[in-house]
């Protein structure tokens, strides 16, 4: 579901279609599993930032995670938000090592975006 | 590694690095986007001043022309880009994109506006597409790699003039497609809510924190694991070892594409 928030910038309609894929993560726990990936990938970008020289934000991030795990986890909740987080900075410790320390934070947002709309196709 | 370190790794790789969109990185940019013009062999001009108003877009969304006010603050240029196919080559390049005597692709990182006229110092390269297509082409892939834009970000139409949307439907997928598209895999997991598992699903260390386990009232679903996948976010489909056939399609059937890769991965 959408928070409302305002897009702009090269990364307005990306963050759009992470919209429409996060409202089907937080529908359901089967879909979670069965794309969880591709639910990390929508955290990921619609969490990223959307005007230039701003950074990425863990924290933001987090709460959106909690806000999935909430929505489908029952009592399981804790340890898909865990899950979640763990994969999301397994993601971005991957994009680091492929990056480099260097990359602004632009270039993660794009390659975040190019993963996710890999993911959509497959 | 737990969600803290998680966090806190995430957080110092964020703090080392900054927008592209610094002053430094501008005068970087303009300097580079000299070379790479000349380099290039096109026939191209440099005009102080805003692009021209009636050209296409490239990008679907610059930056909001207030994003701008702090770097021209600083005294740092606005530099945009108009690739330019005129109808008739002897009209200037300037003059053939203001009178609308050509097609003119435009791009800057920061949506102009006239509120930024008095603040701000806009330089425009006028370059022309004599070889629209395949200049062109170049000129967008400059622009993505040195810009970091995912081709998501461009102007659809900008991508069919040069066949990328072809080449990859999925960067030109509109919002009505992704919203069909996840229609679609929630139908795909329906049924499978009626269907539960006619064997024993994949076994999974209960310790594992990278696993979700599935298992609503009305669900029995399998568990998958994540481990293998995790360090390649892209990783393509493992070829089927010594798993059993049969389990393999409980899985997929079950759990999607996506878990029977995990699992490959995970089992190698």
């Amino acid at each position: 579901m959408s928070r409302g928030r305002a897009y702009g910038g090269p990364f307005a309609e990306v963050q759009k279609f992470a919209d429409v894929v996060l409202g089907g993560c937080k529908k359901s726990l089967q879909f979670l599993n069965t794309y969880f990936d591709l639910c990390v990938l929508t955290v990921l970008i619609k969490t990223a930032p959307a005007g230039p020289m701003v950074r990425l934000r863990p924290e933001i991030v987090r709460r959106l995670v909690e806000e999935v795990a909430a929505a489908v986890g029952g009592g399981d909740r804790e340890r898909i938000r865990n899950a979640m987080l763990k994969r999301a900075g397994e993601m971005m410790a991957q994009l680091r090592r492929e990056l480099g320390d260097s990359a602004p934070s632009e270039a993660y947002v794009a390659k975040l975006a190019e993963l996710f709309l890999k993911k959509l196709e497959a | 590694m737990n969600a803290d370190s998680v966090a806190k790794s995430a957080r110092r790789f964020c703090h080392q690095n900054m927008g592209s969109m610094h002053g430094e990185a501008l005068d970087v940019f303009r300097e580079g986007l000299r070379r790479f013009l000349t380099e290039g062999g096109y026939a191209w001009v440099e005009h102080p001043g805003p692009p021209p108003p009636s050209g296409v877009k490239i990008l679907k969304n610059a930056h909001p022309p207030r994003t701008a006010e702090r770097l021209c603050e600083e005294g740092f240029p606005l530099v945009y880009i108009a690739a330019v196919r005129r109808r008739d080559s002897s009209t200037p390049l300037e003059e053939a994109c203001l009178r609308g005597e050509a097609v003119c692709y435009v791009y800057g990182d920061v949506e102009w506006a006239p509120e930024l006229e008095d603040k701000c110092r806009p330089v425009t390269f006028y370059v022309d597409l004599k070889e629209e297509k395949k200049a062109l082409e170049a000129l967008l892939l400059y622009i993505a790699r040195t810009r970091s834009l995912p081709w998501i970000a461009f102007n659809r139409d900008v991508l069919k003039v040069v066949g990328l949307c072809d080449a990859a439907p999925n960067i030109c997928l509109t919002e009505e497609a992704v919203a069909k598209k996840v229609e679609a895999m929630k139908k795909q997991l329906a049924p499978q809510r009626l269907e539960p598992p006619k064997s024993p699903t994949v076994e999974t260390s209960p310790d594992d924190t990278a696993n979700v386990t599935a298992e609503s009232d009305d669900t029995a679903e399998t568990t998958t694991k994540n481990k293998g996948a995790a360090v390649d976010i892209d990783k393509p489909h493992a070829p089927a070892a010594r798993l059993d056939p049969a389990v393999l399609e409980l899985v997929r059937r079950c759990c999607g594409e996506e878990c029977v890769s995990r699992l490959l991965a995970c089992h190698e």
